[in-house]
């Protein structure tokens, strides 16, 4: 079976799932709520240019949430739901079906850069300006894409813990300091800077605060960096994948967690 | 079956300390299979370090040192709300290890299980937050009083246990419907962070949520937070916990009157089992 039909197939699976269990979209409840906190505290005290700050870092959060969580626990879930034996056993590879779902999860995530959009229009009657559009839409695309292939990875990764709901737990606040998705990662201790930019959100967060600004140097190279570290991140999902599948069956532990 | 249909009402909350202990023990039994120290440590306290990191170093960004104050103090203190809700997952579970059909029919019936089954949230709660509050307030450089901190404890148990009943009244709702625990757990928690006075003050809301804040956990506990850490009127920090205890009684009544409707409805739809 050609692996872009899989993965065409695994996504329109994943949309049907999603739209059977509209509560794996929470994050559109949430999100609105994280908007809420971050303009009301901007709002109240911050000057115009750091109002920006804010706009889409719900979106960005609520991106790398949904990769942990739905996205991070795939191949786990279906280990718990029995129907991982299933998926090894058909003809089609095992990391081309979580990367396809994966893609249908990021892809309705990114509503969410929609809703903050409208909380800092409409509710919070915010002033706000892509003055590049070319970049905001350009930074979406390859950071949707390298979320994809970074939860690729993480499924890979989780799926050899009995105890996955610790790492979706814990991986949250840690990673969206260390994306800077609100606070640019600048404005950390010097010592922690190198660590955020091996995290493509870094350079993602950095990019979507630069279309809304009047200057946006370097934007070109810095879309490369973070397509590098999403193909990085699918590359060694899918490896990791590969290897799971092989333990799993030369073990005959694919049931069991 | 008749019998079954006749919910008994006067059974539907027989106090009854031995089941309380026991329900609590096995909510203690459950956080352990979940949390070795390390694991704790390693994971879950990190993650709530970084959580109150996060919203502090906002006031980074706003070169303001109380800002940093403020937001420290209100995330922290948020953290004792966040743990104690954990309970809502609690009441899904029950349905979904098939054990809310024996706890609807036994002798004591369910409330006192299901308001026994969380508090250990309670109390892991209240050390997450204080913890988190002294550990940050040294390392964002703030000025510390051990006395102050000593003093915020009975209150975080106050905004825990009301957070707990909260959370309750709210997992209710999940025993009804347990395909939305998880958005009924991160829209419940994040209700008192957005508009309690965590991150800015609760009048800066447009008067309807302001006055809607009044009724969420945290509101009034944080507020007598705030004014012992600032060495402010005891009178008014002891007004405003002495406040927060009432919010969870009332949520203690609400939970307690939706867990009858919830499992009373779904004794009779027979759907006690399924989900």
């Amino acid at each position: 079976m050609n692996i872009l039909r899989v993965i065409a197939a695994s996504c329109r699976m994943q949309v049907a799932e999603t739209r059977r269990v509209p509560a794996q979209m929470l994050i559109l409840a949430t999100s609105p709520l994280f908007a809420a906190m971050f303009l009301s505290v901007m709002k109240r005290n911050g000057d115009p240019t750091v109002l920006t700050n804010a706009v889409f870092a719900p979106a960005l959060i609520s991106l790398w949430f949904m990769s942990l969580d739905l996205g991070g626990g795939m191949i786990s879930n279906e280990r718990w739901q029995a129907t991982l034996e299933g998926l090894i056993g058909s003809p089609s590879r095992l990391g081309a079906v979580v990367f396809g779902r994966i893609i249908a999860v990021v892809g309705l995530a990114a509503l969410t850069f929609v809703e903050s959009y409208v909380m800092a229009r409409l509710v919070f009657r915010m002033d706000v300006r892509i003055v590049h559009p070319l970049v905001f839409v350009l930074t979406l695309v390859v950071t949707l894409f390298a979320m994809a292939g970074t939860a690729t990875a993480l499924a890979g990764l989780f799926v050899l813990s009995r105890n996955v709901l610790l790492f979706q737990n814990s991986m949250t606040y840690p990673f969206y300091i260390l994306g800077g998705v609100l606070v640019p990662v600048s404005l950390l201790p010097f010592w922690a800077q190198p660590v955020t930019r091996v995290f493509f959100l870094s350079w993602s967060s950095d990019l979507v605060r630069a279309s809304m600004r009047t200057d946006a140097p370097g934007w070109a190279w810095q879309l490369a960096v973070v397509a590098v570290l999403g193909a990085a991140g699918l590359v060694g999902g899918l490896v990791l994948i590969e290897r799971v599948v092989r333990r799993v069956t030369a073990t005959g532990s694919a049931a069991m967690a | 079956m008749s019998g079954m249909n006749q919910a008994p009402t006067h059974r539907f909350w027989l106090p009854n300390r031995g089941v309380l202990v026991q329900s609590i023990a096995l909510g203690i039994a459950e956080f352990r299979t979940f949390y070795t120290l390390r694991a704790w440590l390693a994971g879950w306290f990190v993650r709530v370090l970084a959580q109150v990191a996060f919203f502090a170093s906002i006031g980074l960004l706003l070169h303001s040192k109380d800002q940093v104050r403020y937001l420290l103090v209100g995330n922290a203190v948020a953290l004792v709300c966040l743990e104690a809700t954990v309970v809502v997952l609690t009441m899904a579970a029950e349905r979904f290890q098939g054990t809310l059909e024996l706890l609807a029919t036994s002798p004591v019936g369910p409330v006192t299980v299901l308001l026994g089954r969380g508090l250990n949230w309670v109390l892991t709660g209240v050390v997450s937050s204080a913890l988190t509050l002294t550990l940050l307030l040294l390392v964002f450089g703030q000025t510390l009083s051990v006395p102050g901190l000593l003093g915020c404890l009975p209150v975080l148990l106050l905004i825990g246990l009301t957070s707990h009943f909260y959370g309750s009244a709210l997992g209710a709702i999940t025993l009804r419907f347990p395909r939305v625990e998880w958005m009924v757990l991160n829209v419940g928690f994040m209700m008192p962070m957005t508009l309690s006075g965590v991150n800015v003050p609760v009048s800066f809301w447009p008067t309807p949520l302001a006055a809607l804040a009044q009724v969420f956990p945290v509101t009034h506990g944080l507020a007598a937070i705030r004014t012992i850490l600032s060495g402010g009127s005891m009178s008014h920090a002891l007004g405003q916990a002495a406040l927060e205890p009432m919010v969870g009684m009332g949520w203690l009544v609400i939970g307690a009157l939706l867990y009858r409707r919830m499992v009373e409805s779904s004794r009779r739809r027979g759907s006690l089992g399924l989900f």
